[in-house]
């Protein structure tokens, strides 16, 4: 469980890079919303999916985990939720 | 992040991988990359598609100019973005509501660069359409001070009416989108060689309105998503990949 809070402080300081707001990710919890908190944009998800890419490499396929989600689920996104999608894909076999 | 730059113009650019054939994604007004991200551009990409997308000029993360927003403006940005990527061979084209009716421009314009072209909810940019769009616009922008027009509006209905007021506030795209010069007569929709899917909601002002140029396209089937207005990649996005994506697919195949 060691990787729960690297991962978790690498998006928040990604979120803030994405935002551009400094000081930001001190506040970020995985119960963090990103409509209701963070008043992200659809297209900043974008802007972070490609940074995550960047970050971990190209088994992070945001768009595709995407499609899975309900639109209610989209705009209901939690940091937490995309903190355990990335450790799903870089705690790969 | 990717950006090109177009025209001098600095423009946001995804291209998603696949190995396959390239296909170009155009979002609509007020809107961006985003919808297609979130929606087709995965399934896509797991079908094989070279999937590229971009912010339409004004919107997302693309540069915002004063000017530009004319559809013969909309048409060079979308060529000059597979020009500054390098795929010069035709392209699979798909677009939603305004990118649709780009989409329908690019064909027309340039149908060396195009091979078939899905459109979600969209028609060619007439003088009609451009009329209505800019009324359309105007009336969202209205809609924004009225709190109780705005009431019972979902989060995504009042974000969009905030989005549009700032385009509107800071571009002239309501004035240039009427530009004559740009847009189509019955000819010139009748001159559109590439095949065209139309997705349409069943509900939709379009749907009502299919007449006024679908028998004049050569080659165009329609498809219908029974009970759905204009918002379809909003509300019924798997319904229109499961429509698009083989269509698209079945034409790619070798």
């Amino acid at each position: 469980m060691t990787t729960d809070t690297g991962v978790l402080d690498t998006v928040a300081v990604l979120i803030e890079r994405v935002l551009d707001r400094d000081g930001a990710a001190a506040e970020i919890t995985r119960e963090t919303s990103f409509q209701d908190d963070l008043e992200f944009e659809s297209i900043d998800i974008v802007v972070l999916g490609t940074q995550l890419a960047d970050r971990y490499g190209a088994a992070i396929n945001f768009p595709r985990y995407l499609s899975t989600l309900e639109i209610d689920d989209i705009i209901g996104l939690r940091v937490g939720d995309l903190v355990d999608y990335v450790e799903s894909c870089v705690d790969g076999p | 992040m990717a950006y090109v730059a177009v025209a001098g113009t600095r423009l946001h650019v995804q291209r998603l991988g696949g190995s396959g054939p390239p296909l170009l994604l155009v979002h609509g007004l007020v809107d961006s990359l985003a919808s297609y991200y979130f929606t087709l551009a995965g399934p896509a990409v797991e079908l094989g598609f070279d999937v590229i997308t971009y912010d339409l000029r004004g919107h997302g993360r693309s540069e915002r100019t004063s000017t530009g927003y004319t559809i013969g403006d909309a048409v060079s940005d979308a060529v000059g973005v597979l020009d500054a990527l390098g795929v010069t061979e035709p392209v699979h084209l798909l677009g939603y509501s305004f990118g649709g009716t780009v989409a329908f421009a690019l064909a027309e314009l340039h149908p060396e660069r195009v091979l078939d072209v899905v459109v979600v909810e969209s028609e060619p940019p007439t003088e009609a359409w451009a009329a209505r769009t800019v009324e359309g616009l105007r009336e969202v922008e209205t809609a924004i001070v009225d709190e109780e027009y705005l009431a019972g509006e979902t989060e995504i209905v009042r974000k969009m009416a905030a989005a549009t007021r700032q385009f509107e506030a800071h571009t002239g795209a309501t004035a240039e989108l009427v530009d004559p010069r740009w847009l189509v007569d019955a000819d010139r929709i009748a001159a559109i060689r590439p095949p065209v899917l139309l997705v349409v909601g069943g509900a939709s002002d379009l749907s009502t309105r299919l007449d006024e140029f679908v028998p004049l396209l050569r080659d165009c089937t329609v498809a219908v998503i029974p009970d759905q207005e204009h918002m379809l990649l909003t509300y019924a996005p798997r319904e229109v990949a499961e429509i698009a994506l083989p269509w698209l697919h079945a034409r790619a195949a070798p």
